[in-house]
């Protein structure tokens, strides 16, 4: 059951907008052009908050507070110059760092993955959850700046010059880290014996 | 190659499980709470800063001072002698021919208009006596009739009566012409 309603008539006076438009009604308080961004842009925005962070309440408070700085500081973008899409990542993006500095070696050692024993083990084969679990945990052992190009480029599927302008790094840059994250997380699995399971 | 599309395919597997996550809709709520909290924070200090300025103007107002807009108080003089009937002098006074203008107001507010003055209205045959430089106005009390055999309508009932009047005398004494004070 919905929480709020939101009339149609709102929706079709605000998805008729451009971002400009839309940004400059939330400047002025405009309830419907918020919730129009909101529900256009928050399930990728907790996504990538949710993999970064692996936490449901990290993502939860990252998301609003991305918002937030939204309706109090709307004039923050200039249209001209980028997206709402890209100017809301950008702050998640923020958040999401500002929310785990420090907390890096406790996902680290939270990480336990199964011994190679236990995968080699037929009783003991990896389903899809586990698997996903998995992949979850070696993502968040990542290094940061390798975790946000992982989850931009690979699980968001975003083109490696829409990462590099959010993450505001060279192009080349955002390969070089793509092709390493891949190569930590291929080997973090193949150490937990995915590898194995796979043959 | 084959850990490498091994790791692709369960990176696939992931972000499709991903697509069941979303916000909680207790934050949808919480953010356009927030909107209409600023809105209202937004506007109140509009009606305050007006509510203060209508306070500050019936202030004002209130407080005008009216008694820069009557005369200044004229310097008693002795009465000149009125020819015909004797009238009953209430206040000897001498008015400077200058116009006294009120003290210049410290707001912006627009002047309630002035009560209209009732102006001289020259008596019988003053016309023919020479023109006077010096004047002074007297302020009498006069009957009834008289004020009839100017011209100006008034109550038969109330003849015996005398009204207040300002009468203008030349320099020679002789009344030039006649206004009512009430």
């Amino acid at each position: 059951m919905p929480v709020l309603t939101w009339t149609s008539r709102q929706s079709q006076a605000v998805t008729s907008l451009d971002d400009p438009a839309l940004l400059d009604r939330v400047q002025h308080g405009d309830e419907a052009a918020l919730t129009y961004i909101y529900r256009r842009l928050e399930r990728p925005l907790y996504r990538f908050a949710f993999a970064m962070t692996g936490s449901p309440a990290m993502a939860e408070e990252a998301v609003q507070e991305t918002f937030l700085r939204l309706i109090r500081q709307p004039g923050g973008l200039d249209p001209t110059k980028g997206s709402i899409e890209g100017y809301l990542y950008g702050i998640v993006r923020n958040v999401t760092r500002q929310a785990l500095r420090g907390q890096f070696v406790a996902l680290d050692e939270e990480y336990d993955p199964p011994a190679a024993g236990e995968l080699d083990d037929p009783a003991v084969s990896l389903d899809r959850a586990q698997a996903n679990q998995l992949l979850s945990a070696a993502i968040l052992a990542l290094p940061a700046h390798y975790r946000e190009v992982v989850v931009l480029c690979d699980l968001e599927e975003w083109s490696y010059e829409a990462a590099a302008a959010t993450v505001g790094c060279p192009l080349g840059t955002v390969r070089s880290r793509l092709n390493r994250a891949r190569g930590m997380l291929r080997d973090r699995l193949k150490e937990a014996g995915c590898a194995k399971s796979d043959g | 190659m084959r850990e490498e599309r091994r790791v692709t395919e369960w990176l696939a597997e992931y972000r499709d499980s991903l697509d069941a996550v979303s916000t909680p809709s207790a934050v949808e709520a919480r953010l356009r709470a927030e909107v209409r909290r600023r809105q209202r924070v937004s506007v109140s200090p509009w009606w305050l800063a007006a509510g203060a300025a209508a306070l500050l103007a019936l202030g004002i107002w209130i407080g005008r001072p009216r008694a820069a807009a009557l005369p200044a108080p004229v310097v008693a003089q002795a009465p000149a002698a009125l020819p015909a009937e004797p009238v009953e002098i209430v206040q000897p006074a001498r008015v400077q021919p200058v116009v006294v203008m009120p003290a210049p107001r410290q707001t912006r507010l627009a002047q309630p208009a002035p009560a209209p003055v009732a102006v001289f209205v020259m008596l019988p045959g003053s016309e023919y006596l020479p023109p006077a430089q010096d004047v002074q106005v007297m302020r009498v009390r006069i009957p009834r009739t008289r004020i009839q055999s100017l011209g100006w309508p008034v109550n038969v009932d109330r003849l015996e009566e005398r009204v207040l009047a300002d009468v203008l005398v030349g320099e020679d004494g002789v009344p030039r012409a006649v206004r009512l004070v009430q």
